[in-house]
Formats: C-alpha cells, structure tokens, sequence
C-alpha cells in the first residue's frame, strides 16, 4: 500500500482546468521529485493533499484512510505537513515560538518536553543562534529553515516541500539538500516541488512531471530526462538539447 | 393601505438607494468601509438647512452646494486622514472616529435639537385613485434613479470613471497603465461623499434633521450595499428599493420597530450566505 | 534590540498600583470614586473584549450584546424571581457564552473576517436592542428599574460606592490573572498564530474555527458577569444603555488606545480615557456626548499614529520584544 494515493482528480477554477485526472502514488520513504513549467498544478496539488483546496472529484488517499476535502489541520494531524512557496513566517513572533507552535499538538506533554523538541529542531537547522530573533527579521534562507523547521514540528511522516530552494545561494542550497536527505534517513517521506534541475535531480529517487494539471511522464530522473514530451514542454518543439 | 404602503416603501426605498449609491463607489470600489458616509449626509441636510434660513434657497438647488462642500470635505479627510490607514480593518476604526467626531461636533454646534424645513408648494401629496404619493419623496426617488443613472454613466464613459473601475479590478493593473492611484482614490470618495451629502440635501423637506441622523442612515446604507453586491450600482438602486419596501411592509405587519430587527437579520443572513449580494458584486 | 530586566521593575510598577488603588478610595469623595468605578469597569469590559479582539485579532463591534445579556438575565432573575444578581450573574455568563458562542460559530465558519465580522457583531447588537425594545418580557423602552433595598451583599446592592469600587476592582484583578494566563498558555500561541497567518496557523494543525470560538467564548462570558455589575450599579438597565452601539464603542475603545493584546492596555487606556471624558464633558458642558468627539479623534490619532496602542509605544521605547 502507497503512503499517499492520488486517484482521478479534477480540479477547475472557473473556466480553467488546474488538475485533470491526476493519478498519483508515493511510497513510504520515497523522496519523490514534483516538476513542470509554471502553471502545471504543482501547487494546487500541494493544495489539494494538503486540504486547502477541494477537489472537484477523486480521491485523496493517505496510509489506507480517504483525507479528500479534510481540512488543513486536520490532514497536518494526520501525518502530512507542507511549506509554502512564498514562506509564510509568523513574522511578530521569535523563531523559537514560531517553530513550538508546530509542536504542540503532537505531544500533550509539558512545556518542558516541547521546548527540548524545538531546540532540537533549532540545531538541526543551526537556527539556535537566531532563536530570539523575530520572524520579520530572519533573512531568506533562515525564514525557509524557519518554515521548514515549524513543518517538521508536527512530527510529519509525509513532507511537502514547496519550492524551498527558492532564493538560496548555491551553499545555501547544498545545506538544504543535506538537510532533506537526511529528513529521509531518518524516515520522513519528501514529495517536493523545485524548480532548480540540478538540485531536483541529484535529491529525487523518483520524479513525476506535469504540465497543464495532467501527468505526462514519471520515472527515474535519468529516464525523464530523457523523456521526449518532457524536453518539449520544457524547451519548445525544436527538439535539440544543447548543453 | 397595502398599496400606499408599497408606494411610500418604494419612494423611501429610493431614497435609502441614493445615500447607498455613494458608499458603493467608495465601499465597492476603493474597499473602504466609511463609517462616517452617514455624517457626511447628516452635515449635507445641514448645508441645505442653513441656506434654506438665510438665503432662502429651496433644497433642490442647495444640493449642488452640499454635494460641493461634502466633496471638498471628503477630498480633505482622505488626503489627510484614510491615506494613512493599512487595511481595512483600521479604516473601519478611523471612519467610525470621524463619524464620532462629526456627529458629536455638529451636536456642540448645533445641539442635538431636531430642525425641519417646511416647504409648503412641495409639502403636498397627490392622489392617483386612492393612492397618495408625496411629492418630496417622489422628487427623492427621481434624484435617486438620475443619481444612479449619472454615476453609472460617468464610470462608463469619462476617463476617471474608467480609472475608477480598473482600481476596482485590479490595484496592479491599474497602476501599469500609469493611472495615479492616489489621485483617482480621493476622487472616488469625495465623490461619494459629494453623492451623500447631495442626498441628504434632497431629503430635508421630508426628514428632519438633526445630528444623531447620521448613524441611522449609515446603517442602512450598509446594507442595501451589502444586499445589492458591493460596487454593483443597480444591485445598490434595488437593494434600496427591497430594504424600503422591507421597512414599509415591515412596520405594517410587525409590532413595534421589529421590522428593523429583520434588516439586520436579513444583513447578516447575506453577509454569511451571499457576500456577493443579491445582483452579484464583489464578495464581502 | 537589548532585553532590558524589565520584568523586575513591572512587578513593582503593578504592585505598588494596586496598593495604591486599594487605598485611594478612603480619601476620595462619593464623585471621585463615581469616577474610579467607572474607569475601572471600562478597564474590565475592555480587557474581557481584548481576549476576543486583541489576542483573537477578532474585533467585535457589538460586545454590548454580552453586556446586555448580562445585565438583562441577572436583573430579570432578581426582580420577578427573586434569585440573589450573583446566581444570575454566573447565569447571565452562560447565556452570553452560548450567544457567544453561536455568533462566533456561524460568523467564523462562514469566513467572515475583520471589518465584515465587526460589521455582523454589531448587527447581532443591534439585533438584541430592538428586540428588548419590542418584548414586554425586558420591560420594552421602559427598561426595568431595580428595587433598592439598601445595602445587601446577597442582592448585590449598596448604599455607600466604596463597597462597588473593591468589587469592581477585585474584579480587575481577576480579569488580569486571566489575561495572562491565557497569554503564556498554548491558546494564546495559537491566538497569535492565527492572527498573523490564519493558513499557515491550519497548515500546522490548528483548528482556527475552534480556537477563535474559544476566544468569543470566554470573551462573552466575562464580559456578561461585568453587564452584572453595571446593572447593580446603575439600578435601572433599558435597550439602549445595555445593547446600544455606544456602549459597544466605549468598550473597545480603551483596548485600542491602551495597547491590543496586552495584558494592561486596557486599564491604561480607561485610566487614561475616563479623565479625559469627564474632563471634555465639563469643559464643552451640555450635551452629554461630548467626551464622544473626543473618542473620535482618539481613534483617529491612535490608528494612524500608535497602532500598537500606549503600551506598544512604550514598548518599543525601550526596546523590549515580546
């Protein structure tokens, strides 16, 4: 059985189609690659598992149970936290109080127990220094680990990432690779959209490529790679790669 | 009586439709909750009122004056005063500041006294069958439809107008074709307020005037903008016209003032369940 | 920015005004305590709507319902059936809780929000005000007046207004407790999450509709157990000084001008508006809703230019973050 399950979903806003007929698995442990031109219904997928949005119809499937049309909390309750792609800190509140925020539901132990899980959440992002530091204040590469770091709060077993190399520099980014690999070894399962090649396909063990809300090819990263359909819809009909 | 009750329900209807029209342009348009629309017509029937004891000037050439004072008024509060406010929520509490401020202000001037004009040539009525139809109110309801008529057309047709509408759909859009936000968003609410205060001018040979006027009729203009979809003209028109007729039935049927009871029900009943209001408008 | 010891030198600040307010009332004459009481209960009513509108971030324009409620349920429980305004305090709690409740309910999950909820509260206010004017049941526009039977700890009554002050000051005390409490604890965190990003605050796991029904719950409760006293207070209650959009102004106001979502700014903001409001109303004398053109400038100059209230300004004075 498939961690997460998408089967036959539909959506549409208005006239346009964002998702059609989507059929989706990821299994436990996976870290699985979500990509595709601007457009394609990445994050409508995002927010669609992660019950901001509602599906016309289909299922949503999570560990066996039906998560279709939950709302947000209730699917973060469930196993599944997500980032946003514009991250959303809470910018009057400290680094530490926005990361204990994400703690609190899963354990109704005592401040004393949450406030360990943060700061070791803290130091696993090297946030510890800037734990008084209001949201507001936090750079941008900080404010992903922040947004990462309050996600993972919630003691996730499946992560949605969205976008969380955006705006990185290229060290920045090799510390966030790290730092996902490493989410994986310890368990967590990643389905994360990005838009950076290289990065997208040095961390996935398997990647799903989508345009105009319909999957068009899924596999390896060496076999989409080579996929013909995706070179078109990522550089034209001219065909020629050029390195 | 049902039928004078349906007949003097539309003409207040009209009326109500009028006060609305300027907050729809302001509330509709520019998403500024103004609290105060009220007190800008409650200070337009007090325009009215003093040419009216001085020069003698009939209301309906003072309301020429009063919609240009409500204006400039209007074009100086926001300048001075809603420019600075970040959401909507601090508007509400700035524009419920200045109600605050006019209203009670215009009581330390003028106490709290309720005043009236008389105009004994339009105070009449006249009789179509047994049907009365009160002049004041019925030249009311053709200020209101020539109110909504002008507006409607100057947002087609003139250049500001069409700012006006492209802010209403879009801030960014608007502004990459080079409209001046700024300028165009203190037309539209002095405008409003002109609208507004002119109303209030058309009213004074039937309603009396006082200062605490102004809260009463804020409420209303609330909601038959809320009923007729914000920014939705038409939508405002009939809204006025359903909350008139409302009233009307109401206080024929109902004991007491219960049949106000059922505007804020009726309000809050579309504020859940249909934000866009009746005619279709931008979502509350 | 530094983290001054502050809360070294607050403790003393609160302590000694408390022994102060304690001890004021045996120098003061009958008008001066008049005016503590007053400036204390708008102190109390405002910190009871600041868990709703300052931590919530849910601004209610019509918390005069709760009042009322209040009021209405222990006055008509003392007056046609005799039970002491204390039982019908706690039950006039309860009822404006599950008002509270409802109103909350409904206007939250249908997704009404900043100047539209405060809109719908006022509505609701509005609502309540013209049914107590209609039904004979609350005495209509008459209102109901409240026998006085001299001074009585059980009927919640007294001759001399020393014996109101510490009531209404104990009070103060324990809307206090309460506001922190509620502050340091995981509904204020979530409070505040919400406020700041309602979607990020559900994408960690919690339930806004709940917790945002939880803040008007116990909101409307204290609030009501304050209409209590201001009924006993007063002796007489109608439509209008218990429903009316007035009150619901005069409430909020002292929240905003003191500091939302702090645990004093409320009572700054009444000790700082009750002078100021007796003061305007001798000065331009006559009509009595003078002090209210104050209040309209207050809210002006206070939302443009301290929009973190009194407390906020000195806040960040000296540099201290929350």
């Amino acid at each position: 059985m498939a961690m997460l399950e998408v089967q036959g979903l539909m959506k549409s806003f208005g006239g346009l189609m964002a998702i059609h007929h989507l059929n989706l698995a990821i299994e436990e442990g996976e870290i699985v690659g979500l990509i595709g031109p601007n457009g394609a219904g990445k994050t409508t997928l995002f927010n669609l598992v992660s019950g901001f949005l509602r599906p016309d119809s289909g299922k949503i499937i999570f560990k066996g149970e039906n998560i279709t049309g939950l709302k947000p909390h209730v699917v973060c309750k469930k196993g599944i936290a997500r980032t946003f792609q514009i991250v959303k800190p809470f910018p009057k509140l400290t680094t530490f109080r926005n990361i204990r925020i994400g703690a609190y539901h899963r354990s109704s132990s005592s401040r004393k127990i949450i406030d360990k899980k943060v700061e070791e959440i803290l130091n696993f992002l090297g946030l510890a220094e800037k734990k008084k530091m209001l949201g507001s204040d936090l750079t941008i590469a900080d404010r992903k680990n922040l947004e990462l770091g309050r996600a993972l709060a919630t003691g996730p077993q499946l992560l949605l990432l969205d976008e969380i190399m955006g705006g990185l520099n290229p060290v920045e980014q090799e510390k966030m690779v790290n730092i996902v690999q490493r989410l994986n070894q310890e368990g967590i399962t990643l389905l994360v959209i990005e838009h950076n090649m290289r990065v997208i396909m040095s961390l996935s063990q398997r990647i799903v490529v989508l345009n105009y809300g319909e999957k068009i090819a899924e596999g390896s990263p060496e076999e989409v790679a080579r996929n013909q359909n995706v070179i078109k819809v990522y550089l034209g009909d001219q065909g020629n790669v050029r390195d | 009586m049902l039928c004078n009750a349906l007949v003097s329900g539309l003409l207040m209807g009209g009326v109500y439709a009028s006060v609305a029209i300027g907050l729809t342009l302001i509330f509709g348009v520019m998403n500024i909750i103004n609290f105060a629309h009220g007190s800008f017509m409650m200070l337009g029937m007090y325009v009215a009122y003093w040419l009216f004891i001085w020069p003698g000037l009939p209301p309906y050439i003072s309301l020429f004056a009063s919609f240009l004072v409500l204006f400039f008024l209007g074009a100086i509060i926001h300048k001075f005063i809603i420019r600075h406010s970040s959401d909507g929520q601090n508007v509400l509490l700035i524009t419920l500041g200045i109600m605050l401020f006019l209203d009670n202000l215009a009581a330390f001037l003028w106490t709290p006294d309720y005043r009236s004009i008389e105009i004994p040539a339009f105070s009449k009525s006249f009789f179509i069958g047994y049907l009365a139809i009160n002049i004041p109110r019925l030249i009311a309801f053709i200020f209101a439809v020539l109110l909504t008529v002008g507006l409607y057309i100057f947002l087609k047709t003139t250049i500001t107008g069409k700012s006006i509408r492209a802010i209403s759909d879009s801030i960014e859009g608007a502004q990459s074709v080079g409209i001046n936000i700024r300028r165009i968003s203190l037309i539209s609410f002095a405008i409003g307020a002109g609208c507004v205060g002119a109303a209030g001018a058309v009213v004074t040979p039937f309603h009396s005037i006082s200062p605490s006027v102004g809260l009463v009729f804020v409420i209303i203009a609330f909601v038959v903008v809320v009923l007729g979809g914000m920014g939705n003209f038409w939508g405002t028109f009939f809204g006025g016209l359903i909350v008139g007729l409302g009233e009307s039935l109401g206080a024929m049927y109902l004991p007491g003032s219960l049949q106000q009871f059922f505007i804020y029900f009726i309000f809050i009943l579309i504020l859940l369940f249909r934000p866009q209001g009746i005619l279709g408008g931008k979502r509350a | 920015m530094r983290k001054l010891p502050l809360y070294r030198y607050s403790y003393f600040f609160i302590g000694a005004t408390l022994a102060l307010l304690s001890i004021l009332p045996i120098f003061m004459g009958s008008y001066y305590t008049h005016i503590f009481i007053l400036i204390l209960l708008y102190a109390y009513l405002g910190s009871s709507w600041n868990i709703l509108g300052g931590y919530g971030g849910q601004f209610s324009f019509g918390h005069a319902t709760f009042l009322g409620l209040g009021a209405y349920t222990s006055t008509i429980l003392f007056m046609r059936f005799g039970i002491s305004p204390w039982i019908g305090m706690l039950l006039g709690g309860v009822l404006s809780m599950i008002v509270g409740i409802f109103i909350g309910f409904i206007c939250f999950r249908y997704g009404l929000k900043g100047p539209f909820f405060a809109l719908a509260t006022l509505a609701f206010a509005e609502m309540f005000r013209v049914t107590a004017l209609n039904v004979p049941f609350t005495g209509k526009a008459m209102g109901i007046l409240i026998t006085i039977k001299g001074t009585s700890f059980p009927a919640f009554q007294f001759q001399e207004k020393i014996y109101y002050y510490y009531i209404i000051l104990a009070f103060n005390v324990f809307i206090v407790f309460v506001t922190h409490l509620i502050e340091k604890s995981k509904l204020g965190d979530y409070l505040e999450a919400i406020k700041e990003d309602e979607d990020a605050a559900e994408a960690l796991g919690i339930d806004t509709l709940k917790y945002k029904v939880m803040a008007i719950s116990i909101s409307s409760f204290l609030t009501a157990l304050g209409g209590t006293f201001y009924a006993q207070y007063l002796f007489y209650i109608d439509p209008d000084i218990c429903f009316g959009v007035h009150n619901s102004i005069e409430i909020f106001i002292r929240p905003i001008l003191g500091g939302l979502g702090t645990v004093y700014g409320p009572f700054l903001g009444s000790l700082i508006l009750g002078p100021l409001s007796e003061v305007t109303r001798g000065l331009l004398g006559g009509y009595s809703g003078m002090h209210l053109m104050l209040f309209g400038a207050v809210l002006v100059v206070v939302v443009i230019f301290l929009p973190k209230g009194v407390v906020g300004f000195f806040e960040k004075k000296i540099g201290y973050s929350r």
